[in-house]
């Protein structure tokens, strides 16, 4: 009787404290609003804010002038948070991705790890968004002063940011090996500058799709130049996480897709072509499709309008539900190193059904951003999801991040920190590059954490001589390994000399993986 | 005797930490007598190498060129004029002529003829070294090795079957000095990294840690003393020509003699679009002598029963020689060669008409010729093997053994 009355208690306080804190969110929502209103003159957030006292307060009909509609926003607010934080006490303040992760860990029985050190949050953030393990200054300027949200935005606007994803998109888009119709460097620039400026990605790929010309000025041209002889598999992999490689021969075993969809869809290229004007120089373009040749239907069935197929079919692409869920799979393994429904290609309606919630939120987060992704980057970041440990027990959970080996560019431009601007010595970017995904060139699409390391590539590597250097051992282990050594490695670092110690380090497994 | 070997193999593969995906789960009983082969040698034919100019010459054609032909050690058969040696010893050959494809660009020809299989992204498929590998290695060797080319990959077989690329064995064996000079410094890597190690022990970082004690164990082995050509008799190197193909190839006898289950030595350059004859006869002189010079020592050594050599290219070229003297891209036709104690030497399989434009007699398809290489090697062709994302698949494209190859 007692303890149900203490619990009444409980929520009742809980309650009110919630609404107060909903009461200050609101009013920071409402001055957010009026700021952004009137800043930006951006008609979207008027807009947004009119839809939202729609669908809250009914209809259309009745005008209510911009202070009643804040006003009634704030009291939706003021109760919605007071609520929330009576009813589910363990996500005050979490945003909504921390929320679905909390919710699935709960229904799977998952236990969710703890968050990693200041430290190790810096290393992850660094070499995941500007492709290199922080230097010692950066170390030293993060722990006297923690700010996340700080970080994260220097992170982004950091040159190395769109130069680092530019160079892991070409990648992924047009895989590792060099052939000659291809140009990866006016790809990747065009990349980088998109990225840079952050301009919508379904814009990106709509040219990626449709593009036309030389690929040596004009960098999107060079997807269409390398996937020339199959397109439908990686348009189809890549933007709309399916896979029909099986249908360009048979039926689908397990799927829908049958090899009449993959030939309907084989149309959308048939007037495409590419030619060699002057030698070295490759061309895509697109010849006027014949009257009675049959018209290409995508896989929804939908048939093109005009005779501007891959242009139609870019539209289709891009306006679809499963390009969204497609982008939000490939950012969502970009960064926690797995993905609902396993493979970044394969992130659609059927294969996500565990963590179908998450993705669908990810996408509906990047569809009202426009597909402009960096405020999607910034809310990972500073998830709590985000934060936590590699899990021991449940290592293969998608929505806890898992260890992710270091790319070629991500070993190179760390390996300059170590070795003070110095690099791998007598190894360059491109030879490390080409050395390190040996196995993988065969490739039509890159993936980032499925590269292994070949034999070879490690044992050239290790050849290479140490130099000795004057620092102590715990400058060593920040240099390298971004975090003091332990009392054990204290210990054992007093055995072997400072050029053993760096080279047991570099070579290691911490300094090769992103944890 | 095939389990015994097997479980062998798993407990020392086991032992140096790696996992293995490509389990093999059911092995049909092979109906031959003789004894397969253990070793492969393939020869690359990079570019894809004119039918016309090798083994299929069309003397007095319009189509034939100007190369000529020599009558072989086989009556009624002759070889293009560039291979005097090989057509004296033709008796050793295995000679296909009819093998048909539908790969017509480097690549998917390239990835088609070292794998069975037609290129399917997400299908990888093992190249036959690491499927011979698979099968037999059992040495702290590299199990494959490519000398002058490019790997295709063990696919679901596990990155323990990863071949080792040699560009310049000269490179490698300094490479290897080094590596030996600092042994103790790689020890300490895995002092430094225990505790990591242990706590991140998956996937990817087991198979990093895998990968640095398969270099420790390739330092404990004999690989660099295999790869230094020098240390052949001066006799015996005298009959190798000292160009790199010649070099690699008797590199190459050393180590399949010391273990390795597969090599692959690549020559390059016959993409011959432009100056076909010209070309083709360059290439073929280092071929044809190293090539017989390796058999006579096989011979010599007793290796020739267990060895199979396998000479495949991308494709075969075009009948039409074009207007720089050259020869295109022409899968419908392509030659491959056996040879080896396991194979029924100076035979013939399959004709082509007088112009060479068609195949007229017994057309095989590349996953034809693949069954017969894996049942030359011990490997039912349609041997089954459980991949890595579950659904079982067997190690050929449902090609079936060619008659008439088995001695």
């Amino acid at each position: 009787m007692t303890s149900n009355r203490h619990a009444e208690r409980q929520t009742e306080f809980t309650l009110s404290a919630g609404l107060a804190k909903g009461c200050v969110k609101a009013v920071r929502v409402c001055i957010h609003m009026i700021a952004l209103a009137f800043k930006r003159r951006s008609r979207r957030v008027l807009k947004s804010v009119w839809s939202a006292n729609t669908r809250l307060f009914g209809s259309k009909r009745r005008m209510a002038s911009p202070p009643t509609v804040l006003f009634r926003l704030c009291i939706a607010c003021v109760l919605s948070h007071g609520l929330n934080v009576a009813f589910d006490n363990s996500v005050v303040g979490q945003s909504s991705l921390d929320q679905i992760v909390v919710r699935n860990a709960q229904r799977d029985g998952i236990q969710l790890t703890e968050a990693v050190s200041d430290d190790q949050y810096l290393r992850r953030a660094s070499l995941d968004l500007i492709g290199r393990i922080p230097t010692p200054d950066e170390q030293a300027a993060f722990a006297s002063d923690p700010d996340r949200r700080q970080l994260i935005e220097r992170l982004v606007r950091d040159p190395n940011h769109a130069l680092f994803w530019s160079r892991m998109w070409t990648d992924i888009l047009i895989g590792y090996g060099d052939r000659r119709e291809v140009d990866r460097e006016s790809l990747r620039q065009w990349l980088a500058d998109r990225i840079a400026n952050d301009l919508p990605w379904n814009s990106t790929v709509s040219e990626l799709i449709s593009s036309s010309g030389r690929g040596a000025f004009h960098g999107p041209a060079n997807f269409m130049l390398r996937h020339l002889s199959d397109p439908v598999v990686p348009v189809a992999r890549l933007f709309l996480g399916v896979q029909l490689d099986c249908a360009r021969c048979h039926d689908h075993p397990s799927d829908r897709w049958t090899e009449e969809v993959y030939r309907n869809m084989h149309r959308f290229f048939a007037a495409t072509q590419s030619s060699e004007p002057v030698p070295g120089t490759y061309l895509i373009g697109d010849r006027r499709p014949n009257r009675n040749e049959a018209p290409p239907r995508f896989l929804t069935g939908s048939r093109p309008r005009t005779s501007l197929w891959r242009e139609e079919l870019a539209l289709f692409v891009v306006n679809s539900r499963p390009f969204a869920r497609s982008v939000a799979g490939r950012l969502w393994y970009q960064f926690f190193g797995h993905v609902p429904g396993g493979s970044p290609d394969n992130v659609n309606a059927r294969n996500a059904h565990d963590c179908s919630e998450l993705i669908e939120c990810v996408a509906d987060h990047l569809r009202d951003d426009d597909f402009r992704w960096r405020s999607l980057i910034r809310e990972i970041c500073l998830s709590e999801a985000y934060r936590r440990r590699v899990s021991s027990t449940d290592p293969d959970w998608p929505l806890i991040p898992t260890v992710k080996p270091l790319t070629a560019d991500q070993l190179y431009d760390s390996s300059m920190i170590v070795f003070d601007g110095d690099a791998w010595p007598s190894i360059s970017r491109s030879e490390l590059v080409s050395q390190m995904v040996a196995g993988s060139r065969e490739q039509a699409i890159g993936d980032p954490w499925k590269v292994r390391e070949p034999l070879q590539s490690l044992m050239s590597r290790l050849s290479i001589d140490m130099r000795a250097t004057n620092s102590s051992v715990d400058d060593v282990f920040r240099r390298v390994l971004c975090r003091e050594p332990t009392d054990a490695e204290r210990k054992l670092a007093r055995d072997c000399g400072a050029e053993e110690l760096m080279y047991a380090l570099v070579f290691g497994n911490e300094f090769a993986f992103w944890h | 005797m095939n389990t015994n070997r097997r479980m062998f193999m798993s407990g020392i593969v086991g032992g140096l930490g790696f996992w293995s995906f490509g389990r093999k789960i059911a092995f049909a009983s092979t109906t031959r007598n003789s004894q397969p082969a253990r070793r492969c040698l393939i020869l690359w034919m990079n570019g894809g190498p004119s039918q016309f100019e090798t083994f299929d010459p069309k003397r007095s054609t319009s189509t034939g060129g100007s190369t000529g032909s020599v009558s072989t050690s086989i009556p009624g058969l002759e070889f293009s004029a560039n291979l005097p040696r090989l057509a004296q010893s033709a008796s050793n050959l295995c000679v296909i002529r009819s093998l048909q494809s539908n790969e017509g660009q480097h690549d998917r020809a390239s990835y088609l003829h070292h794998t069975g299989f037609t290129p399917v992204a997400a299908f990888p498929r093992p190249e036959l070294g690491s499927l011979i590998a698979h099968r037999w290695h059992d040495t702290t060797l590299p199990p494959l090795v490519t000398l002058g080319g490019q790997g295709y990959g063990p696919a679901y077989l596990g990155d323990q079957f990863l071949s080792l690329e040699i560009d310049d064995p000269r490179k490698m064996i300094a490479l290897l000095k080094r590596l030996e000079d600092g042994k103790s410094r790689l020890t300490m890597i895995d002092r430094f990294s225990h505790s990591f190690d242990s706590r991140y022990g998956q996937r990817p970082v087991a198979h990093r840690r895998a990968t640095l004690r398969q270099i420790e164990t390739i330092l404990d082995s004999p690989l660099r003393q295999l790869l230094d050509v020098n240390a052949e008799p001066t006799s015996v190197r005298q009959r190798y020509n000292s160009d790199n193909f010649s070099q690699r190839v008797l590199a190459a006898r050393r180590l399949l003699e010391g273990g390795v289950s597969c090599v692959e030595v690549r020559l390059d350059g016959w993409d011959t679009h432009q100056d076909n004859f010209r070309q083709s006869a360059q290439l073929c002189a280092p071929l044809d002598s190293a090539w017989t010079t390796l058999m006579e020592d096989l011979k010599a050594s007793g290796m020739w029963d267990e060895t199979l050599i396998v000479w495949i290219g991308d494709f075969g070229r075009t009948p039409t020689i074009n207007g720089r003297m050259g020869r295109d891209h022409f899968p419908s036709i392509c030659n491959v060669v056996l040879a080896g104690g396991c194979v029924h030497g100076g035979s013939f399989i399959g004709e082509t008409n007088d112009h060479g434009t068609e195949i007229v007699d017994q057309p095989v398809s590349s996953a034809d010729v693949f069954a017969t290489i894996l049942d030359r090697i011990g490997i039912p062709p349609d041997a089954s093997y459980q991949t890595t994302f579950g659904s079982p698949t067997e190690a050929t494209d449902g090609g079936r053994i060619i008659p008439g190859v088995a001695s």
